[in-house]
């Protein structure tokens, strides 16, 4: 039997993280929250090998973000929902320059995406981000350098057309 | 571009995390569910996922006894037709598997840091989807059926991922032990990747994903079964695919009634780690 307490305090201590990390990279609150949900669901499946791994914040991590990325690519669905039935209710949301910032996420590639979301957000060092998204340092430097310029240029262009 | 977002590029880092910061405590649309809820999730995932490889069972059993011809060659091939799948292996049909063969991965049978040297640290990634949790599972071409195969007749599985902290570099070793009813599945196992590497190289309609090619390049180098496997993967960059291939070396090899994939990244001697592996089993 996998021990309870430890994931219990596993899964208290690291799940907003997990939750701000997964809002991050779609853009998407509710689903967000379920893909975290799933990811550590799944994690209680194989706790008693992960917690021996003692890395299984990063496992946690890229499931979360692969379920959370598969279901963004099915999106397509809810919005012929919500043409159908109509807009969910509104959620209380984050304030307006975090709103601002996903958004400007969300245009990017989701390479460059995920690797400053890990960088800036979770903060990994560039090394762990290579190691996590399975490329070499040099890529991630570079995905990090052409994420800023590009983010950059989004915030800006969106500020000034509020102005 | 307006002054305020202008200054990330120059301190690129710390104008980014502060940028970042505030969504480091948004809380979320509604109360995270209680751990135990999370468990109760896991479990009904459990069931669903029994389910699954129960069905897959009955499709194995027909296509076995002759109804699904075609369908399921390599499984046909490792039993023929009228034998029971789960009875193989067994001395006589009606006689029960030895029992000493685990039912679970015993933990001294994965790869140990001390096994690689004082440099090895325990890490952590997803080697692979949880639909199936199969290493080979969607590397390349369409999903073959037969691929359930490694549900159906799975006991367990279990990773050991180690990662050399003396480098910056990424040199990685991953061990992925799996547990199958009989040798005689395991072997079918080992038939089934080799199916999923002929498969390879057919490029992905659209620009997205990457171009994967595998190529044995070695097999006999630890015991019968055992295979050495280049994997050469094209990364897409938005529309361009990179000229250079990402390339590590697998190896999979049977021992018994498991089947171990060592996934090399870096310099290590893959066989020599493929060896020890089958040491560790057998």
């Amino acid at each position: 039997m996998p021990d309870e307490e430890s994931f219990d305090a596993f899964y208290r201590a690291s799940r907003l993280r997990m939750y701000t990390y997964v809002y991050a990279l779609t853009g998407d609150l509710a689903e967000a929250q379920d893909a975290v949900h799933e990811a550590y669901a799944r994690a209680w499946q194989r706790w008693t090998s992960l917690s021996r791994s003692g890395e299984p914040e990063a496992w946690v991590r890229t499931v979360a973000r692969r379920v959370a990325v598969s279901r963004w690519r099915r999106a397509r669905n809810r919005l012929i929902a919500h043409r159908r039935l109509g807009a969910p209710p509104p959620l209380p949301g984050p304030d307006p320059d975090s709103v601002a910032l996903v958004a400007a996420l969300a245009q990017l590639p989701e390479a460059q995406r995920t690797a400053l979301v890990l960088h800036h957000l979770i903060g990994l060092p560039v090394a762990e981000v290579a190691l996590e998204t399975g490329v070499a340092p040099g890529t991630v430097k570079a995905r990090l350098s052409r994420g800023r310029r590009a983010l950059a240029a989004l915030l800006g262009a969106a500020e000034e057309s509020h102005v | 571009m307006s002054d305020r977002w202008a200054a990330i590029e120059p301190e690129p880092d710390g104008e980014m995390d502060s940028l970042f910061e505030r969504l480091r405590w948004l809380a979320p649309p509604a109360p995270f569910a209680p751990a135990e809820a999370v468990r109760q999730r896991a479990r009904q995932r459990t069931r669903r996922q029994a389910g699954m490889a129960g069905a897959a069972v009955a499709v194995v059993v027909l296509a076995v006894g002759g109804v699904g011809a075609g369908v399921l060659d390599s499984v046909r091939a490792a039993h023929p037709a009228g034998v029971d799948v789960a009875a193989e292996g067994s001395p006589s049909p009606t006689a029960p598997e030895p029992t000493s063969r685990p039912t679970e991965v015993p933990p001294q049978w994965l790869l140990s840091g001390a096994d690689l040297g004082p440099q090895w640290r325990p890490t952590t990634h997803e080697l692979f989807e949880d639909d199936p949790a199969w290493f080979w599972s969607g590397r390349c071409g369409p999903e073959p059926a037969r691929e359930y195969r490694s549900l159906v007749e799975r006991l367990d599985f279990a990773v050991a991922s180690w990662q050399d902290t003396s480098t910056s570099e990424s040199r990685r070793v991953d061990h992925v032990l799996e547990l199958f009813a009989t040798p005689a599945a395991a072997a079918a196992q080992l038939e089934d990747v080799k199916l999923v590497i002929e498969s390879c190289g057919v490029p992905p309609s659209s620009g997205e994903g990457a171009l994967i090619l595998l190529e044995i390049a070695d097999s006999g180098f630890a015991g019968d079964g055992s295979l050495l496997v280049i994997e050469r993967a094209y990364f897409y960059e938005g529309e361009e695919r990179a000229a250079e291939p990402y390339q590590r070396l697998i190896a999979v090899i049977q021992v018994d009634a498991t089947v171990s994939t060592i996934i090399v990244d870096g310099e290590q001697d893959i066989r020599e780690v493929a060896r020890l592996v089958a040491s560790l089993v057998g």
